[in-house]
């Protein structure tokens, strides 16, 4: 006697509720197996990536100032500069000033300003079309005799012990120990042995022939600067994430790239040469250039020019994965030492 | 009829046997792929800390390099100045550390600084190769087992030795300072 067919090939309902219960099990735990995996990969490649452009970027930096000269952009205002002045701003010289950038005047005082400025005079006495109270400052007067320098260099004071608040910028971490510097460190000014004839013959006697190749062509008269430039905002807010780490995510931070300037002085009829060394993921404080970005209690500028030991001391905080939502920051850093001595 | 329906509705489904199998495959399949994804991550970490020793250690031989060229404006006493800041018991000292990597549990920190006065000491001796025995008194021989009083040029060993996950690495560079 035969069992009808369908009482065999049927489940029981506690048999159908067991196995669905183990598939869906089975299947929930895949599912965010795989999920789990694809944010780890996601992550591990935007690492990689950031991690990447990062080296790239120091390795082309050090390619760049391996034989350079560095220089120290300072200067002294020699005519009031009224709070509402626009058009020039007159010094003793502005020899080593990229043709276009920003400068600090009356530091760590109630006056201190920005003044970004969009060109030098031929005569090197002048900066041209003046825009006031730049990054987060107000427009002042300045007298003169007041000291100005280039806000892209960072250099450390020559008194360490106890400085007042107006004679430094910013505190680092230096070889030593913690260093007082001025500046914003978003840049750095230099010259190049350079053979005018457009040869290989960069000497006269012992000496070096100093300039930079403007658009191709080597000139005595060339210049050439490394200079943070933001190309975009970026703030904590909108991907909830405490990228500096200082325990809220308010922050703002202007994204850009290490630009390369060169021009020649004192002769504005010349193009200026400008490439960027990398791509725009170059992070700064907003207001707050060269300002902590790992809040270990020091600053972090870019670039720490020290003359006196030709140690140029480079730091970046590069971030990658912004577009996806999912922004990484890493610090790189390294020191050059730069072969050649000072001249001004 | 009833019977071929019968028999291809039965067809249609899967047993048990069928969905348990291709729900291991599965499973093997996902784990092998985490299983790379972490091995992935594993090697992202060693190349960066890799980067970071590299950046370390040329920055050092850089600031070696520096201390050398200021010293070397006073040839008499170049090699008492760059071992008294470099040497062991330094201002700087002869170790460093590198922030983010860990140093193995057998010394203190990640960096060692090595200077070379003994002029006699092969590359095979030293673990580098930096063209040693060599003069570097400029007396004319490679005999001097020490030579820290009077070298005109000196060997440096920058190692880094580290350690990911207890798995021992490290970065060795060589390289000459003169003092002239």
């Amino acid at each position: 006697m035969q069992r009808p067919k369908n009482q065999r090939s049927g489940y029981s309902l506690l048999e159908l509720t067991f196995s669905v219960s183990i598939y869906a099990l089975i299947l929930l735990t895949t599912l965010g197996m795989l999920e789990r995996d694809t944010h780890l990969s996601q992550s591990v490649l935007s690492t990689s990536h950031v991690e990447q452009m990062a080296q790239e970027l120091i390795y082309r930096l050090k390619g760049e100032l391996a034989n350079a000269q560095g220089a120290n952009p300072m200067a002294i205002v020699t005519a009031d500069l009224g709070d509402m002045e626009t058009q020039i701003l007159r010094v003793d010289s502005t020899l080593g000033f990229p043709n276009t950038g920003t400068l600090i005047l009356d530091r760590g005082t109630n006056s201190e300003e920005r003044i970004q400025y969009a060109e030098l005079e031929d005569t090197e006495e002048f900066f041209v079309s003046l825009a006031r109270g730049e990054q987060c400052t107000d427009q002042h007067a300045h007298a003169p005799g007041t000291e100005l320098i280039w806000a892209g260099l960072a250099e450390p004071l020559a008194q360490q012990e106890s400085p007042s608040p107006d004679q430094y910028d910013g505190r680092t971490m230096g070889i030593l120990g913690p260093v007082y510097f001025r500046g914003d460190g978003t840049g750095f000014s230099y010259r190049k042995p350079v053979d005018p004839a457009g040869g290989l013959d960069v000497m006269v006697g012992d000496k070096l022939k100093w300039g930079s190749v403007v658009n191709n062509v080597p000139t005595l008269d060339g210049w050439s600067a490394l200079a943070f430039q933001p190309r975009y905002t970026f703030s904590e807010v909108q991907t909830d994430r405490d990228l500096n780490h200082d325990g809220d995510k308010l922050d703002v931070f202007d994204v850009g790239v290490i630009g390369r300037r060169r021009w020649v002085s004192g002769d504005a009829s010349w193009t200026t040469d400008e490439i960027n060394m990398g791509p725009a993921a170059v992070l700064q404080e907003q207001c707050g250039w060269g300002s902590d970005l790992d809040s270990d209690g020091f600053d972090d500028p870019i670039f720490l020019w020290d003359k006196d030991t030709r140690q140029l001391q480079i730091r970046l905080f590069v971030v990658g994965g912004v577009s996806t939502g999912n922004p990484i920051v890493r610090k790189v850093e390294s020191t050059i030492f730069l072969r050649n001595e000072v001249e001004i | 009829m009833k019977e071929g329906k019968g028999r291809s509705s039965r067809k249609a489904g899967f047993t048990v046997l069928e969905m348990a199998l291709a729900t291991v495959t599965l499973m093997v399949g996902i784990m092998s792929i985490s299983a790379a994804t972490l091995s992935m991550h594993q090697l992202s970490r060693q190349n960066r800390e890799k980067a970071m020793a590299h950046n370390a250690v040329h920055a050092i031989a850089e600031r070696i390099n520096s201390a050398s060229a200021i010293a070397a404006t006073t040839p008499g006493t170049w090699t008492q100045t760059v071992l008294g800041a470099y040497g062991p018991g330094g201002a700087v000292g002869d170790t460093f550390d590198v922030l983010g990597l860990t140093a193995p549990l057998d010394q203190p920190q990640v960096g060692t600084i090595e200077f070379i006065t003994d002029e006699t000491l092969t590359d095979e001796e030293l673990g580098v190769t930096i063209g040693m025995p060599r003069d570097l008194n400029g007396d004319g021989d490679a005999l001097d087992s020490n030579v820290s009083a009077d070298a005109r040029m000196l060997p440096v060993i920058i190692t880094a030795r580290w350690r990911n996950k207890g798995v021992p690495a490290f970065l060795r560079h060589p390289l000459y300072i003169m003092g002239y």
